[in-house]
C-alpha cells in the first residue's frame, strides 16, 4: 500500500487510521511525512498556512519512528501522524514567534508540555503555523509574515487567530493541528474554513510552553476534520500539569459525573453509538437576532433539525449578559496582555532595537516590533489596569464576567448543551476591516462567552452560503463537558456530510489554485444523508 | 460622553509611558480617536447592574463548592494550593537560557546603560 489512501476527497482519513497503518506496518511514516511536506510545498506558496516547516526535521521524527517499529517498540496512539503547531506553542527546534516581529528570531529551549505529550504518543512535529500577532486578531491579517489564505476562496481570510493551523487542515497540509482560543481563535477560524474546532474547558489542557496572551482565557485544543479526530488529539494533550497552576486535576469522567445532576442515563463516550434521546439542545433567542447573516441563520436551522431528527430535543434557554460579553472581553483581556506582554522588551528574547540607553532600548524595540493591534491593546489594558481606572473598568468587567458564568450555570440546568452560531458572517474579505478594529471585535459575539465562563465549545462545518463559503455551527457545554459536546457532534458528522467537503481544487493533485474564487456548486436538493443512513439502520 | 471615556492627548502619553511605547506625534490623533472609540464602547459595562456581593471572577475560583464525593476531597485540596513544595528541581542551563539574548557575555544579558 502507498500513501495515496491519504488522498480521498469524499471520505474522512482518520487520525486512528493513519496511526493504525503506521503501527501494524502497513505504511511507513516516513511515507506520511513526505505526503504531506509534498502538499505543503505544491500549495502552501498561495496559502501561506505555515511560518516555519523544516523538511529535514519532519523527516528525521519519521525516520526514528520507523526504526523503532522495526525493532519491534510499542508505538503510542498517533504513531506517525504529522501535526502542525499554532507558532504561539513553543517547540525545541523550530522557531516559535507568536507571528511576530519580537520573537521572528527566537528558539525555545523547551517544548510546552502539550508538545511532549504529541511526541509520547509517537506524534511528527510537521511545522508552525501562521497566527495574529500574539494571538490577537480575528483574520491572520495582523502577522508579521505575512498573511493566509482561506482554501474555500483565496480571496477570503481564513479567520483568526488559529488561521494558519486551520487553513493547513482544510487544505489537507497537515491531517490535524494545534491552535490556542483566547475569544474564539478556534472556533473562528474551524468556521471560517468548514472545519472540526474544539477549545477545552479552562484548566483541562495545560498552557506551560503557550506564549500567554490572556492566562485565565486562553487555551490550546485540536482543529481538525471530526469530532472523533479532535478527541483523539485531546486525549493526547490533556490532564493535570504541575508547571500550569491554573490547570485542573480532574479526569474528564469523573468531572461529567460530578457536573451533571440532570444528564440522560447514558455513557457519554464517544466510541459508543448511543443514540441522542432526550438530549436537551438549549437555544438563546438573543443569538438569533444579532446581526446574524440570514444564511447562516438558516443554515443552522437545517442543522438543529437533523439533530432533532435525532432525538435531541430543544429547549429556550436565556443568556441575559450576552450583550456585554464582548465589551467584558474587550477588557480583559487587553488587561492579562498588558502584563503577560510587558516581559517584551528587548533585553531576553532576540528581539531588540539599537539604543544609547535602556529606557531608549525598551520603548523602541516594543514600538518597532510590536505590530498595531497589540499596541492598541496593551494602551487599553494599561489605562484600564491604571490608578484611578481599575474600579471602573478591570474590577467592573470581572464583576460581569461572574454573571456571565452564571447565566451559563442557570442555562445548564435547563439543557445538556448550548447550540447556536459560531459566527455572525462567512469567511470576509481580506483587507476589509482594517479600517475599524471595533468592528473586527463585535464579531466574536458567539466566541468570547466561553473563554469568559471557562466553559468548553466546538465548532463543527454545518453546511456553506451561496457563495460556496463554509457555515460553522457552536456548541458549548458544561465545565468538562468535552465528551458531550464530542459525543453529538461525531454524531451530527455521522448523519451529514459537511465534514466530508473539499474545497476543490485541494482535493486535485494536479491543479494548482488559482486567483478566481472556487466556487462550490450549490445545489438546492443536496440534503445530508441522514435520511438514508436512517433507513439503513 | 462622560470624560472619563476618553482618551486625550495627555492620557495617550501618560499610558504610552506607562506601557513603554512611543508614537510619531503624526499618528497620535488617529491612535487618539481609535482608543476613545473602542473605550466609549467597553464603558457600557458601567451601565450593568451587579447585584450586591457579587464577587468578581479572574477565571477560576479556587476551592469551588463541589458535592463532597472522595475524589472531590483530592481535588478541592488541589485546586486550593496549586504550589509545589519548597524542593529544589532541575531547570533550564545558563547557556540555554541566554541562547536568545540578542547580547550576551556568556553569563548576563547584556544591555545598555540606564542612564547616558
Amino acid at each position: 500500500m502507498n500513501a495515496n489512501f491519504l488522498l480521498a476527497p469524499q471520505s474522512h482519513v482518520s487520525v486512528s487510521r493513519i496511526a493504525s497503518y503506521v503501527i501494524e506496518g502497513d505504511l511507513k511514516a516516513t511515507e506520511i511525512a513526505n505526503f504531506f511536506l509534498n502538499r505543503i510545498e505544491q500549495y502552501d506558496s498561495d496559502l501561506n498556512c505555515f511560518t516555519e516547516v523544516d523538511p529535514e526535521f519532519a523527516f528525521q521524527q519519521a525516520d526514528r519512528l520507523d526504526r523503532r517499529r522495526q525493532q519491534g517498540d510499542r508505538l503510542g496512539s498517533l504513531a506517525g501522524v504529522p501535526i502542525a503547531i499554532k507558532d504561539g506553542i513553543c517547540t525545541i527546534g523550530l522557531k516559535t514567534t507568536a507571528g511576530s516581529r519580537m520573537l521572528e528570531n527566537f528558539v525555545s529551549p523547551y517544548d510546552a508540555t502539550v508538545i511532549q505529550r504529541l511526541k509520547n504518543a509517537d506524534a511528527i512535529i510537521l511545522g508552525k503555523t501562521n497566527m495574529d500577532e500574539f494571538a490577537m486578531g480575528g483574520s491572520t491579517e495582523s502577522s508579521a509574515f505575512g498573511v493566509t489564505r482561506n482554501p474555500w476562496s483565496l480571496q477570503a481570510v481564513p479567520g483568526g487567530s488559529s488561521g494558519g493551523s486551520a487553513a493547513a487542515v482544510a487544505a489537507w497540509l497537515a491531517p490535524v493541528a494545534l491552535g490556542s482560543d483566547s475569544g474564539g481563535s478556534i472556533r473562528q477560524p474551524a468556521a471560517f474554513c468548514g472545519i472540526t474546532g474544539l477549545k477545552p474547558t479552562y484548566g483541562y489542557v495545560s498552557r506551560y510552553g503557550l506564549i500567554a496572551f490572556a492566562s485565565s482565557l486562553d487555551q490550546i485544543g485540536p482543529l481538525t476534520r471530526s469530532a472523533a479526530d479532535a478527541q483523539q488529539i485531546l486525549n493526547v494533550i490533556a490532564g493535570h500539569d504541575p508547571l500550569d497552576s491554573t490547570s485542573q486535576r480532574r479526569s474528564p469522567d469523573a468531572a461529567c459525573q460530578i457536573v451533571e445532576a440532570n444528564s440522560p442515563e447514558q455513557d457519554s463516550r464517544i466510541d459508543r453509538l448511543c443514540d441522542l434521546q432526550d438530549l436537551k439542545l438549549g437555544i438563546c433567542r438573543s443569538h438569533w437576532e444579532h446581526g446574524l447573516n440570514p444564511e447562516i441563520s438558516a443554515g443552522l436551522k437545517q442543522a438543529i433539525e437533523v439533530l432533532e431528527r435525532l432525538g435531541c430535543s430543544i429547549v429556550e434557554i436565556e443568556l441575559p449578559h450576552t450583550q456585554f460579553a464582548v465589551p467584558c472581553y474587550y477588557v480583559v483581556a487587553p488587561c492579562e496582555a498588558s502584563s503577560n506582554l510587558a516581559r517584551y522588551d528587548g533585553v531576553r528574547y532576540t528581539g531588540r532595537e539599537p539604543a544609547k540607553d535602556l529606557q531608549e532600548m525598551y520603548c523602541r524595540t516594543r514600538s518597532e516590533r510590536f505590530g498595531a493591534e497589540v499596541q492598541r491593546r496593551i494602551l487599553l489594558g494599561t489605562f484600564a489596569l491604571s490608578s484611578g481606572y481599575y474600579d471602573a473598568y478591570y474590577l467592573q468587567a470581572s464583576k460581569v464576567r461572574r454573571l456571565i458564568k452564571q447565566d451559563y450555570e442557570a442555562a445548564f440546568k435547563l439543557c445538556d448543551l448550548i447550540i447556536g452560531p459560531s459566527t455572525p458572517t462567512t469567511a470576509f474579505p481580506l483587507g476589509s476591516q482594517n479600517q475599524d478594529p471595533l468592528e473586527m471585535y463585535l464579531a466574536d459575539v458567539y466566541t468570547v462567552s466561553a473563554n469568559l465562563a471557562g466553559i468548553p465549545a466546538i465548532s463543527i462545518p454545518a453546511g456553506f452560503d451561496k457563495s460556496g463559503l463554509p457555515i460553522g455551527m457552536q456548541l458549548q457545554g458544561p465545565r468538562f463537558g468535552e465528551d458531550r459536546l464530542l459525543h453529538v457532534s461525531h454524531h451530527f458528522q455521522e448523519h451529514t456530510d459537511w465534514h466530508l467537503q473539499w474545497p476543490r481544487f485541494y482535493a486535485n493533485n494536479t491543479d494548482k489554485p488559482t486567483d478566481a474564487v472556487q466556487l462550490r456548486e450549490v445545489d438546492d436538493n443536496q440534503r445530508p444523508r441522514e435520511s438514508e443512513k436512517e433507513a439503513s439502520d | 460622553m462622560s470624560e472619563i471615556n476618553q482618551f486625550d492627548q495627555f492620557q495617550v502619553d501618560y499610558v504610552s509611558r506607562l506601557a513603554m511605547l512611543q508614537f510619531d506625534p503624526s499618528h497620535r490623533g488617529d491612535l487618539q480617536q481609535q482608543l476613545s472609540k473602542i473605550l466609549e464602547f467597553v464603558s457600557q459595562l458601567q451601565q450593568v447592574d451587579i447585584p450586591a456581593g457579587t464577587e468578581p471572577f479572574y477565571g477560576t475560583d479556587w476551592g469551588d463548592r463541589l458535592p463532597a464525593t472522595l475524589e472531590n476531597r483530592v481535588t478541592v485540596d488541589s485546586f486550593i494550593n496549586a504550589e509545589r513544595g519548597d524542593i529544589p528541581a532541575t531547570s533550564l542551563s545558563l547557556s540555554e537560557v541566554l541562547r536568545n539574548a540578542p547580547q550576551s557575555d556568556g553569563q548576563y544579558f547584556v544591555v545598555p546603560p540606564v542612564f547616558e
